[in-house]
């Protein structure tokens, strides 16, 4: 079986099967990375294609100073943080009347458990989407990808202590925004 | 080891990113300081709240969206593909020959026309015959003499 390493060499000479290959083994990896940084289905869908028909179209730009996972990811991440910076988030409120108006509802059909789920869902998400742009991906890629310090520079392209610089700060801001939910037991 | 050192090492201990020295080095600290110890568990509360949202299923007809896009790619008219890259730039040398083209003529037709009227014909306008019986060192004989050096 070949590595990601001599597939994409193939498929910088246009080899289909080959990108199919490729395309097969990543192609859940990298959806979810980028449904987690988006939140958004559809918008996963579209840049997921986008993904890796940069992939198909650069193949011949891999050089294989790094894996080609984190060349991967690498461009998922830049493209997720393009789409972001186009497309201002439409933030919903915390106390979103929708929300709070089906917590106390009589009529509402979904338990109260799921709801409250859901808000906790909803305030984190909120919380990790107002962190500055490299400090959300330090820490969707630490936290919800379960990278290393070092496969995170690679990714983005900085130093290991810039990693921790933008992990600690990324911490701090989520404490401060999630400390207050937590203290009257609403996470 | 300052409280600042400690937070950074609560940060990196929290992603696992700490080597045994200096997780030892932040076990003694939180044991002598009741500030950093607070922050610890804050920190390790809100932390381990935030889980990542489970996996779901990509689409499974995303493959196809890609191929149609690559198949697009590849079927574009050629002369499409061979002005995209160039087009930018040829716009702006179009609009840059235009523009000046268009300035020449405009800036003729409303520049004003200099008066073509020569020295010659201003001696004439202004000569004033009434100064020829002026004193020498008047000013109008020196104006006459003037005259008369530049018609020579």
């Amino acid at each position: 079986m070949q590595n990601d390493e001599e597939l994409i060499e193939k498929v910088a000479e246009k080899d289909d099967q080959a990108f199919y290959e490729l395309f097969n083994r990543h192609e859940q990896k990298v959806f979810n990375l980028v449904y987690r940084y988006v939140g958004a289905y559809h918008e996963a869908e579209e840049l997921t294609q986008d993904v890796f028909l940069k992939v198909f179209n650069s193949a011949h730009k891999f050089r294989g100073e790094s894996k080609f996972a984190t060349w991967l990811y690498r461009i998922a991440v830049n493209t997720c943080k393009n789409y972001k910076r186009k497309k201002q988030p439409t933030v919903v409120s915390i106390d979103d009347p929708e929300i709070s108006t089906a917590l106390s509802a009589p009529a509402s059909t979904e338990p109260v458990a799921i709801l409250a789920e859901k808000r906790k869902r909803a305030i984190i998400q909120q919380a990790i989407d107002t962190l500055a742009p490299n400090q959300k991906t330090a820490f969707v890629l630490s936290k919800y990808e379960g990278f290393s310090y070092v496969e995170i520079a690679e990714i983005m392209k900085v130093s290991i202590s810039a990693v921790g610089v933008l992990l600690f700060r990324a911490k701090q801001e989520l404490k401060k925004k999630l400390l207050p939910y937590k203290q009257r037991g609403e996470l | 080891m300052n409280c600042r050192r400690m937070r950074r090492y609560i940060s990196r201990d929290l992603d696992g990113e700490l080597d045994g020295i200096e997780k030892q080095a932040l076990l003694d600290h939180l044991e002598i300081c009741p500030e950093c110890k607070q922050d610890y568990e804050n920190l390790s509360s809100i932390i381990n709240t935030i889980e990542p949202p489970a996996a779901i299923p990509a689409p499974p007809y995303l493959f196809q969206g890609i191929r149609q896009a690559i198949y697009a790619q590849k079927h574009q008219p050629f002369i499409i593909g061979w002005l995209k890259p160039a087009f930018v730039p040829a716009l702006f040398l179009a609009l840059f020959l235009f523009s000046a083209v268009i300035s020449g003529p405009l800036v003729q037709r409303i520049t004003p026309k200099p008066d073509k009227t020569d020295s010659a014909d201003l001696e004439l306008t202004l000569s004033l015959t009434v100064f020829d019986d002026a004193p020498a060192a008047s000013f109008s004989n020196i104006y006459n003499n003037m005259m008369t050096r530049e018609r020579r």
